[in-house]
This record gives structure tokens, sequence and C-alpha cells, in this order.
């Protein structure tokens, strides 16, 4: 079977939200596979950016018009987020911390049983 | 047909924001996936929202992410798939897909651009204007708090 005869005719709301939920997809996925905090950080924007998609377009395909307010202040709060986790991740590299959460737990807890 | 071109486009700079070994070449792909999500919202008919979504992430957060990594010297570069974890992500993922597909049927069907979605945006902006600064006040005082941090690091 041709894939490009799957291809939807004229784009609909529905084909938007199919696009936000592989955004979701490949964020998650990212997010797990990943190491080091800045991909995870990546990742976490690329899942964000595909729900704020489907939401949007879910409301708007029922006619709702409430979706730009709510995707704009979920815009504001992760903005917030990425913000304060630069920071942080700026801290970290600066005093030499590993960049990967996973080997940080691991060395606290070393530390700790030292 | 430019919808397709920018859904094909986002989904793919999402694999090279990923798949990329170089920070530099992931960031810019973020960019590129931010601002073709800000094509999308164009096409279903909302431009403000479109406008504030490269306003504040292509134009806010991905020079952010740059000043971070120009600022750091960048990060040592790791291959995708070295960790036990990617395999769960996969499988996640694959059902994020086909649960999102299961529920596409409910999304209703209606053709892009053909009513305006971002009316009560502007709305928003105009007749609950406390509303809206209240998003301006979230993001200046967690910008505060990070260069407070930074602060914390240079007197250390």
């Amino acid at each position: 079977m041709n894939p490009l005869h799957m291809m939807p005719h004229s784009m609909t709301t529905q084909t938007i939200w199919l696009l936000g939920i592989a955004l979701f997809a490949v964020g998650v996925f990212g997010l797990l596979a990943r190491g080091e905090l800045i991909g995870r950080l990546i990742a976490i924007e690329i899942a964000f950016n595909g729900v704020a998609l489907a939401a949007f377009a879910a409301l708007a395909g029922h006619g709702v018009a409430g979706g730009g307010t709510l995707v704009l202040f979920a815009i504001g709060v992760t903005v917030s987020e990425i913000a304060i986790a630069l920071a942080v991740w700026i801290l970290g590299r600066s005093a030499g911390a590993p960049t990967d959460p996973d080997q940080s737990r691991q060395l606290a807890a070393q530390e700790e049983q030292a | 047909m430019s919808a397709v071109l920018i859904a094909v486009l986002a989904f793919a700079c999402a694999f090279v924001a990923l798949y990329a070994q170089s920070i530099a070449r992931r960031v810019v792909a973020l960019g590129v996936v931010t601002v073709a999500v800000a094509g999308c919202y164009l096409e279903l008919g909302a431009p403000l929202l479109a406008a504030l979504q490269v306003l504040l992430y292509a134009g806010g957060l991905v020079v952010l992410f740059g000043l971070a990594i120009g600022t750091t010297g960048g990060v040592s570069e790791e291959k995708l798939g070295n960790r036990p974890s990617t395999i769960v992500g996969g499988i996640l993922a694959l059902a994020i897909l086909l649960a999102g597909l299961d529920v596409m049927p409910a999304v209703g069907q209606i053709p892009l651009g053909a009513t305006p979605v971002d009316v009560d945006l502007a709305r928003t902006i105009t007749e609950r204007p406390i509303a809206f600064e209240g998003i301006g006040l979230v993001v200046l005082v967690s910008v505060i708090g990070a260069l407070a941090l930074l602060r914390g690091r240079r007197e250390a």
C-alpha cells in the first residue's frame, strides 16, 4: 500500500491532533532515552509543544474557543520552568557536577554512605 | 499542502533534536520545531497564538538554551540508545501514539482555518488584563529566581 494514499486530502484538526500526539511521543521517548539534563530539557520542550498543539487542535475541533488562553498560560509556566532548570544546570556545570541526573544521584548516595 | 510540509518538518526536526550528537544542532532543531508548531497554530486560524509562540519559544527559550550552552562551553556528547530506559521509552512512545490514534475520531474534523479560534485569546488580553499580566508576572518571578541562583554561584 502506498503510504502517500493514507495522507489526508485536506488537513483538518484531526491531522494536527495526530502531529501533536506524535511530538509528545517523541518527547517522552527522548526524556527516557537521553541521559544528560540538557537533552532531557529539550525532550520536555518537544513533549510540551506536542501536548499544547494536541489540546488546542482538540478544542478547536469541537468549536471551543478557549484553547488559546489555555496554551498561553501553559507556555508561560513552561518558560518559567525552563529558566529555573537552566540556571540549576549552569550551577551544576560550574560546580563540576555530572550532567547526567542519574549519575548525580549515584554520587550523592555514595557520598552519604561515605 | 503547506500544513503537511509544516507537520513533516516539525516531526523530522523533533527527531534531529533528539538524535543529533552536537548540542548546538539539537538546540537549532528545537527552534525549528517551535517555529513549525507556530505554523500549525497559524494554519488552525490562531495568528495571535502563533506570534506569541514564536516570541516566547523561538525568541526567548531557544536563545536562553543557546546562551546557557555558550556560557558553560557545551556538554559531553552522548549517543542515543546507550541507556536501558531507551527500550521503555520506545514502548511508552508507541503506546502514546496508539492511544492518540484510538482517540483521534473523537476529535472534531474541522478543516484548518475554517473558523477564527483565537478570538478568546484577544478577548482575554483586552478584557482580563490582570490575568494576562499574571502570566508575565510568573515568568518575571522565575527569571529573578534564576538570576538569584546564578548570583549565588558567582559569590561562592
